[in-house]
């Protein structure tokens, strides 16, 4: 019983798209941000992405284009999570880069631990992640939340205040339900089965009484 | 479609476009451009001389004498691995008399600034010249004009675990310039400036 309240609640949120709303223009803009910062000096970011030991210096080019690439990447997952254009592949886009990152941050500020003695809530170091020095213990943290957000957005499928919810209906009519926003219709009446569900129940209360 | 298929398509579509976007976007920048073959980190000479030299600016002449030996803080894990690039290295001392040597006065002697230009302009070492190794093409020419006919190539910048110098050097190196001409100043600008040496600055005008 309380599952299903909690479950209610989350589903409610979906469906509102308020929230998710919030969360995705947040999310987006930061890492567009981050991006834009990092495509100023790319030539920072590629000395960067050096010390973080995980790719070979020989040949180059894997280091060369990361530095060249993934800087944009960021630019563009975060204008389509803005915007709720392919929102839950710019989701995913986010959470992938996240989850490569955040390791790597990791494992560099143990080996700074290891090889200078600092203390781990002591360390900072030029992250690469377009914000200059910071302590690295808050800089995982705030990963942590990001990486949350990025997940949350990814399972949601709810496609309120979506440029994808406009396009799939000009697309197919049929993708997102029309009532809800959130379930995927079957392309019968343009409504999903528990929205179908709902109305007829609804309906079959309503006979008796009429 | 189910959910997941067209979860894998949107990421494989905004790769794309971060692929087209990024590559494109680095060919059309003025400066800052990235050769995404080229490798920027590769240290030490391309022709080194048979006999290796001392790395205390052993051919410095009358310099010799003025080297300073090491401070506690230079002798660190940092500095070793700073010493390993094959290049002759040269001292604040040294640096500081070769500055003031006639032969500097007369062009036989060139310092090579490595930092970044707002960095340059705001101070560096009387005379030098300023070349970025990630962006040599705009540099090159104007410091091989002097470069390839000077006695000693001086490079520096910023010091402490800066690398900038030696792939400075390295460029210089294949650029043409001999490797027995080229030095490396690894204390860089904020040994020179601590030590209260002479800069010189790029005014505003």
């Amino acid at each position: 019983m309380r599952l299903a309240e909690e479950r209610s609640v989350i589903r409610k949120l979906d469906q509102n798209g308020l929230a998710l709303l919030v969360v995705r223009v947040l999310l987006g803009g930061y890492f567009v941000y981050m991006g834009v910062s990092k495509v100023r000096d790319p030539v920072e970011f590629l000395k960067l992405i050096r010390l973080y030991e995980m790719m070979p210096e020989s040949p180059a080019v894997f280091m060369n284009a990361s530095a060249i690439v993934v800087p944009w990447l960021e630019i563009i997952a975060g204008s389509a999570l803005v915007l709720g254009l392919f929102a839950g592949g710019a989701a995913a886009t986010i959470a992938t880069m996240l989850t490569v990152f955040t390791p790597a941050i990791f494992l560099r500020a143990l080996a700074i631990r290891a090889s200078e003695g600092t203390g781990f809530f002591d360390i900072a170091f030029d992250c690469g992640c377009g914000s200059g020095v910071v302590i690295i213990w808050k800089k995982l943290l705030e990963n942590a939340l990001l990486l949350l957000a990025a997940i949350l957005l990814m399972l949601s499928r709810s496609r309120r205040f979506c440029l994808d919810r406009v396009l799939d209906g000009r697309r197919t009519r049929s993708t997102y339900c029309r009532a809800c926003g959130y379930g995927l219709c079957d392309g019968v009446d343009g409504v999903c089965a528990t929205c179908r569900d709902s109305a007829q129940v609804a309906a079959g209360a309503a006979e008796p009484a009429g | 479609m189910p959910a997941w298929k067209r979860t894998v398509s949107e990421v494989a579509i905004l790769g794309v476009a971060g692929l087209v976007l990024g590559f494109s976007f680095n060919e059309l920048r003025g400066s800052g451009t990235i050769k995404p073959f080229k490798n920027y980190f590769d240290k030490g000479p391309i022709s080194p001389p048979p006999a290796p030299r001392s790395e205390s600016g052993a051919s410095m002449g009358t310099a010799r004498e003025a080297i300073q030996p090491p401070t506690a803080d230079s002798v660190t894990a940092e500095a070793s691995e700073h010493r390993q690039h094959g290049f002759g290295e040269i001292k604040l001392a040294d640096l500081a008399e070769l500055l003031n040597d006639p032969s500097t006065r007369a062009g036989l002697n060139v310092f090579v600034d490595a930092r970044k230009q707002d960095l340059y302009d705001e101070g560096h070492i009387p005379g030098a010249v300023r070349c970025d190794p990630y962006d040599t093409d705009a540099c090159i020419d104007d410091v091989l004009n002097s470069a390839l006919a000077a006695d000693k190539v001086v490079v520096y910048c910023g010091g402490g675990e800066c690398e900038d110098s030696i792939f400075m050097c390295r460029e210089l190196n294949a650029a043409g310039v001999d490797y027995g001409a080229l030095y490396l100043y690894t204390g860089g600008w904020s040994e020179w400036t601590r030590a209260g040496n002479p800069v010189e600055v790029i005014s505003g005008e």
